[in-house]
């Protein structure tokens, strides 16, 4: 009897002590998890962003990835700037081609929001992503 | 069962490194798509680095093998003469012309190899073993011309030959005289199993208001007047990234994952 008290006990104390810290601990862990899995989906994007924009249009591409994040996130904002490298042409002269090229800078930005039970407790989380790119005019026509 | 999961030290020992378990093999496998999509993005910078590089050599080239040509012209005058090429040279000036013509089919010689060389310099510099490839074969889009030469000792003509590749026409767009390259090569890397495709172009630096704009080469079905010479105006030639097109991209991926 005394013997089966005492496991009774121990499951207890397991439960009351044990449990809660592990589910804590997991939970902790997920959390970090989701927050690097949007780290790097946002630093996907924004590389993705470059490599549209180096090759197609200086023109920061729509987003197309927004619902890979995981967890509560606000809408990712892609945030562009320009900047005109000086010198920047190779060739000088009055026919080549005058629209400079520049280095664009493509940023995408989101919140991880808190989350439900646990989670309601943790504060907003901004993460952001930047990747840069060499953007030329484009290509003259023929004629 | 009960018994043995559920020991007299740890009832809940066995559920709880279940669970930790799952945790891990979660958190392996979260570890192992973390590094996928880095050595993907890594691999498509590699290959966006070679395919403009070596777009780049080929620009370079192009402009030194339009300046060597318009070198030529030094030597041999030409002109069109009902559809063919007929030219004056002083008989003194021949080696020299020689000369001038022979770098200029060694450089062309050179073309294509210089252009995987440095393609394969790229990516052996970012970390790349397997070689990269090329779709299509890299070339200069440039054939030889055959000029009959009229020999002159001062005013007197002295004999005359065909010289077989006295200069070079492009290939591209003929009887456009402000043409742009079509030279465009789809490069693909593979780099800890992610492969990576990225093309290059070639583009002439010139606006084509230009007056004197004829594609940095001479070129066929042009008028009279720019046949005059060998015309080599502006060697001004550019590379930059364009879209990869669906299918290279898919050939590409195919043939290096068998690699």
């Amino acid at each position: 009897m005394a013997d089966r008290l005492k496991v009774q006990g121990q499951t207890l104390v397991e439960m009351a002590v044990v449990l809660p810290i592990l589910g804590l601990a997991i939970a902790a862990g997920i959390q970090l998890i989701v927050f690097c899995h949007n780290m790097i989906t946002l630093q996907l994007m924004a590389a993705n962003a470059v490599r549209q924009i180096s090759a197609e249009s200086p023109m920061v591409p729509p987003d197309s990835m927004s619902h890979l994040l995981w967890g509560q996130t606000l809408v990712v904002v892609p945030k562009s700037s320009r900047q005109t490298i000086q010198p920047w042409r190779p060739f000088w002269g009055k026919s080549t081609v005058q629209s400079p090229g520049c280095l664009v800078l493509v940023t995408m930005q989101t919140t991880l929001l808190p989350g439900p039970g646990f989670g309601r407790f943790l504060p907003l989380v901004r993460q952001a992503a930047a990747a840069e790119t060499l953007f030329e005019p484009p290509r003259p026509s023929e004629s | 069962m009960r018994g043995t999961l559920r020991s007299r030290k740890g009832q809940l020992l066995l559920p709880m490194l279940a669970l930790i378990f799952l945790f891990g093999l979660f958190l392996a496998g979260f570890l192992k798509w973390c590094q996928a999509v880095y050595w993907q993005m890594r691999t498509n910078m590699v290959a966006e680095a070679v395919a403009l590089s070596a777009g780049r050599a080929q620009a370079e080239m192009l402009n030194s093998l339009a300046i060597l040509q318009g070198l030529e012209n030094a030597f041999l005058q030409k002109v069109d003469l009902f559809g063919a090429d007929v030219a004056h040279m002083q008989v003194e000036l021949d080696k020299d012309f020689e000369t001038t013509n022979q770098v200029l089919r060694s450089a062309l010689r050179g073309f294509n190899g210089q252009t995987m060389a440095v393609a394969q310099a790229v990516a052996r510099a970012n970390g790349v073993k397997v070689p990269a490839i090329p779709s299509p074969k890299p070339d200069h889009h440039l054939e030889p011309q055959k000029v009959y030469v009229l020999y002159f000792a001062k005013l007197i003509p002295v004999w005359g030959a065909v010289y077989e590749k006295a200069y070079f026409l492009r290939k591209w767009s003929p009887g456009k005289a402000c043409a742009q390259p079509d030279h465009e090569v789809t490069w693909g890397v593979k780099k800890q199993g992610a492969v990576g495709t990225a093309t290059a172009r070639l583009w002439l630096d010139l606006t084509p208001e230009s007056v004197f704009d004829n594609g940095g080469f001479p070129g066929k079905d042009l008028p009279w007047v720019r046949q005059i010479g060998i015309q080599c105006f502006f060697p001004q030639f550019n590379a930059r990234l364009v879209p990869t097109s669906k299918e290279k991209d898919a050939a590409l991926r195919g043939l290096l994952a068998g690699l």
